[in-house]
């Protein structure tokens, strides 16, 4: 079956999002990745069924708008990662109930682990 | 210099239209808007009281005050926040009488009594129900066709009215029918314990019963059409008012004027100009009765424009997208609307019961489940609790992937403070529920109208016709 294969400068693309945007691909496509994360990227991607070079074309492009997408969704995920966490946290922990929070909280005040306990106090002074 | 606050914007007409995180707004001329952002717009010019009235201005936050007000008014834009599932949606049953040609319940023969909730199920729904965290619970029955389990939305009522004289929270109920099926018997059932009737009619007889024809082959207008009247009789108080739901096809692209005419006949106060969800039936045939977002909203301008001539008219009829944005755009409190907030209401804000007790993160992911994906299914009211259907880690993912400030294509558009995405469409469009923005049928569509909406915000008479709407 023919394949394409995509060049990515990884100082532009970070890893991250080149295997993210290959995940989204896995139902249409079958892709490999070689090369060296530090200079230079290749993705091997091909149909699941046998496409016409037209199609094979259009697949990799589809790609490269995918790889542009998730580049630009993980770094808005760092720069906007306060105020999301905020709202989500907020969202979430409404709609549980306290009971179910303050249950978590005695788990917590539990300490089976001894986390809690000063190094002093488990393991004496240091000498 | 003037120092500028955080601010969106895009061009809109000959015009610069800035919005930002209080859902403030103003257009600016081309030349307003270029000495605003270079800071030299004169303090003692008309536009820079607007600009630091609706806090463009980086001064208008700095006052102790001010920080205080913008931040009442942030949490209660946002109060949806820290309320917890309101709205339940429970399946009563699959069954219908009709086969409408885009089935988002995907329903099933009325043979089938196989596929109605029974009550053993029906009594842990209302259980799971009263676990929510909000003060407030809109409890909704859809199908299938609800009235064809009659007998278990009178159960479930029932239950709920005696389960609240303790938990004392702000009950609503509607159902969701056809009509065809409603009896005196039902009608006064129903009228006497204030549950809001919503129906569907997709327009003049033609088109609704090319829509949605019925499995007898009788005219299914005509017994929705006579149910919506009687139930209308019936119903003197408009607090539990009857409502339609409409759905547009190809076929209905062409007739804005005549769908809207039928509403206006039947005495309908509201109009929800709604797309077609790709889920249920609708995803098969969705080449023969869809359509590309640019003819839906030809179709929405048009429709539109009607309803705000007859309004001129003195004829009350409101559109309900564009009620949502002018509320959303002038006031503070927001509508609440599940699928036009940030995060969207999956498992958040809203919960959706198969007839089997299956619990979904909303009505769309039972939809897509009925379908035999079932990525969005939280649980079984028989297996879970209501802390593990919450805590599950398919709500966390759709609270995330629907919070607007972090998505490509949404953090920076000006239209943030008024939109909303649903991953589940998303999803099942895209196969991911992180949608590319520029090529996703929601996102081009809802930016369409809210340019066309907010163009027409800055006709006076028009906009006196939306602010009405919101008194009303």
């Amino acid at each position: 079956m023919p394949s394409k294969v995509i060049s990515l400068n990884p100082k532009i693309y970070p890893l991250e999002a080149i295997y993210g945007a290959c995940y989204v691909f896995i139902d249409r496509a079958y892709l490999f990745l070689d090369g060296d994360p530090k200079e230079e990227v290749k993705v091997y991607i091909k149909g699941k069924s046998n496409l016409s070079p037209k199609k094979l074309e259009a697949l990799a492009g589809e790609f490269e708008n995918e790889l542009l997408n998730y580049t630009l969704r993980l770094a808005l995920a760092k720069n906007t990662r306060k105020v999301r966490e905020t709202i989500v946290e907020k969202a979430l922990f409404s709609a549980l109930p306290q009971e179910k929070i303050r249950e978590d909280e005695e788990v917590v005040e539990e300490d089976p682990l001894g986390i809690a306990v000063p190094w002093e106090e488990k393991y004496g002074k240091k000498k | 210099m003037i120092k500028t606050g955080f601010f969106r914007f895009k061009k809109l007409g000959p015009k610069y239209l800035l919005t930002n995180e209080l859902g403030d707004f103003i257009f600016l001329k081309e030349r307003e808007f270029k000495s605003f952002q270079e800071g030299k717009i004169k303090p003692e010019s008309p536009v820079y009281e607007e600009l630091d009235k609706k806090h463009f201005t980086s001064q208008s936050w700095q006052c102790e005050n001010c920080q205080q007000r913008f931040i009442q008014r942030y949490s209660q834009r946002r109060e949806y926040l820290s309320q917890g599932p309101g709205l339940h949606i429970i399946i009563v049953t699959l069954r219908c009488d009709h086969a409408c040609i885009y089935c988002h319940a995907s329903s099933k023969s009325m043979k089938r009594f196989d596929l109605d909730m029974k009550r053993n199920t029906a009594q842990k729904v209302v259980d799971m129900i009263f676990e929510t965290t909000s003060p407030d619970i809109n409890v909704e029955f859809q199908g299938g066709e609800p009235l064809a389990n009659f007998g278990i939305v009178k159960f479930i009522i029932n239950q709920v009215l005696e389960k609240n004289k303790k938990a004392k929270k702000r009950l609503r109920f509607s159902l969701v029918s056809t009509m065809t099926l409603l009896s005196d018997e039902k009608l006064n059932w129903l009228n006497q314990k204030k549950i809001s009737l919503c129906s569907s009619l997709d327009g003049p007889e033609k088109l609704h019963n090319k829509n949605r024809p019925m499995l007898s082959g009788k005219n299914g207008y005509l017994g929705t059409v006579r149910g919506i009247k009687k139930a209308k009789k019936k119903y003197k108080d408009l607090r539990y008012q009857i409502n339609a739901l409409l759905t547009t096809t190809r076929d209905s692209l062409d007739f804005p004027k005549e769908i809207v005419d039928e509403y206006v006949r039947l005495g309908l106060r509201d109009i929800h100009l709604r797309w077609l969800n790709p889920f249920g039936m609708a995803k098969q045939p969705q080449k023969k009765i869809g359509y590309r977002a640019e003819e839906f909203v030809k179709f929405y301008k048009k429709a539109l424009d009607y309803i705000i001539k007859l309004n001129h008219k003195g004829i009350n009829i409101r559109e309900r997208m564009a009620m949502m944005i002018t509320q959303k755009a002038f006031t503070d409190n927001d509508p609440n609307f599940l699928d036009l907030r940030s995060p969207c209401g999956a498992g958040i804000g809203q919960l959706a019961y198969h007839y089997n007790g299956d619990v979904y993160t909303c009505d769309e992911g039972r939809m897509l489940g009925q379908m035999g994906d079932e990525t969005f299914k939280l649980g079984n009211v028989h297996k879970n609790s209501y802390q593990e259907i919450i805590s599950s880690p398919v709500t966390r993912s759709l609270c995330v992937a629907s919070t607007l400030d972090g998505l490509a294509g949404c953090s920076d558009c000006v239209y943030l403070p008024y939109c909303g995405v649903c991953p589940v469409f998303n999803y099942s469009e895209e196969g991911d529920i992180f949608a590319q923005a520029p090529n996703n049928f929601r996102c081009q569509v809802n930016k369409s109208i809210l340019d066309y909406l907010f163009q027409k915000f800055e006709e006076p008479k028009t906009l006196k016709v939306f602010k009405k709407w919101l008194n009303r």
